[in-house]
């Protein structure tokens, strides 16, 4: 019993500390006149990042940012 | 009176006749019997007149005889001199004949008949099996390649696919490599492509990952140039297309994972169901036109699932306990 409550506590740090590892890679990107929905493809294919969002709720903007050496929870 | 009993009459009459004739000839005939019957007189006539034949001059025309012998001597030469003249002529004809047979007869006992390697996968799918030219190939469940042995000598490769598999070509300079379905056939000269054309689909579908392939429809003779990320199907039901596919889609059999960009949740069902990872109904059927991003594990088809759905504001639930359909409800999404 306390073996167990011990691994659900490591893995329950891991996933913790692998979501903050990813929400605090930096990120070097400038978006010029891009889509939304084509910089979030971006930040998955060209920078690893998963993502999972709904393309229909994504507001129809052109956005125009520039990113350099932002942690990821900053560019959400 | 019927024929029959006139001739036994006169056959009656005529025994009659020659008893008596023997009877007088032994001089034991009765006193009414005396004086030449009718017949006796025709018969001593005959003799007579028999007698008297070889008195009478025979002059036979021996030089027309002689005429018509040689008439018939020098048609009956002609006729042999035309059969002589042609016998050569049949003769070399029928020994040609002879050898062009026995050439056909060595020839096609000569070549062995074509070997054929067949690759079947039942309930599992066989992984990156290797082909005699270096090629690999996985094949998906319930599906079915064929091809000579060692894929030939020279000319192209030539493969039958029954199913669904993936294609990893290796190319060979003047040696296409050329997979044939029941609707289409595909040619490549070097490229990674899935090719799916199971027999109840009643169509063949092709996904390219890299390089080109062309896909044919041999009854309309339309001819599909698919690149990469492209896809392209032979429908011979509802016609034949291609389209552009953002990630591959069609290998979720092989990877285990669909990488969705943008899908509809329509097509996520699709590939899904094709695939036999799960079995998707909605509450809605505009549901399906909902556009999500993510990406879908097969062994976690719930979990995967279901964050898509909640990041599109839906809800996923299983249709049963431990059951692979699950139902998809809520609001549609703008269209």
């Amino acid at each position: 019993m306390r073996k167990s409550l011990l691994f659900f506590f490591f893995l329950s740090f891991c996933v913790s500390a692998y979501a903050q590892q990813t929400l605090d890679k930096k990120i070097n990107r400038i978006f010029a006149h891009s889509s939304l929905e084509d910089a979030l493809y971006v930040l998955l294919d060209q920078d690893s990042i998963p993502l999972v969002f709904s393309n229909d709720l994504l507001p129809p903007k052109d956005i125009f940012v520039a990113f350099r050496h932002t942690p990821l929870r900053e560019v959400l | 009176m019927p024929e029959i009993g006139v001739g036994v009459m006169i056959f009656a009459g005529m025994e009659h006749m020659w008893l008596t004739i023997i009877r007088r000839l032994k001089g034991s005939s009765s006193s009414g019997e005396d004086g030449p019957l009718p017949l006796q007189q025709e018969a001593e006539r005959i003799w007579k007149a028999a007698g008297t034949y070889k008195n009478q001059a025979f002059k036979p025309d021996v030089d027309a005889g002689w005429a018509r012998f040689k008439n018939r001597m020098q048609e009956e030469k002609e006729g042999r001199r035309t059969t002589i003249r042609f016998l050569p002529l049949a003769s070399a004809a029928a020994g040609l004949l002879l050898l062009t047979a026995f050439a056909v007869w060595r020839f096609e006992t000569r070549r062995p008949a074509p070997e054929w390697t067949v690759w079947s996968a039942q309930k599992t799918p066989l992984e990156k099996m290797a082909l005699p030219d270096g090629s690999a190939v996985w094949l998906n469940r319930n599906s079915e390649l064929r091809f000579v042995a060692n894929l030939g000598k020279k000319g192209p490769r030539k493969l039958f696919l029954r199913g669904e598999a993936f294609f990893e070509v290796t190319p060979v300079p003047g040696r296409p490599f050329i997979v044939q379905t029941d609707q289409a056939q595909v040619e490549v000269l070097g490229t990674r492509f899935n090719l799916r054309a199971y027999p109840k689909d009643q169509a063949t579908e092709v996904e390219v990952e890299r390089g080109k392939v062309a896909l044919l429809d041999p009854q309309s003779g339309q001819r599909l140039i698919l690149e990469k990320n492209m896809r392209g199907w032979i429908h011979p039901g509802t016609g034949n297309g291609s389209a552009p596919v953002s990630l591959p889609e069609a290998q979720l059999w092989r990877t285990g994972v669909l990488a969705c960009r943008g899908l509809t949740l329509g097509r996520i069902k699709t590939l899904l169901e094709q695939h036999d990872v799960a079995t998707v109904e909605f509450s809605d059927l505009r549901l399906a036109n909902c556009r999500v991003t993510g990406t879908i594990q097969a062994r976690h088809i719930e979990s995967s699932l279901g964050l898509l759905c909640q990041a599109a504001g839906l809800t996923l639930q299983p249709a049963d306990a431990g059951s692979n359909t699950f139902r998809i409800s809520g609001v549609p999404c703008k269209e």
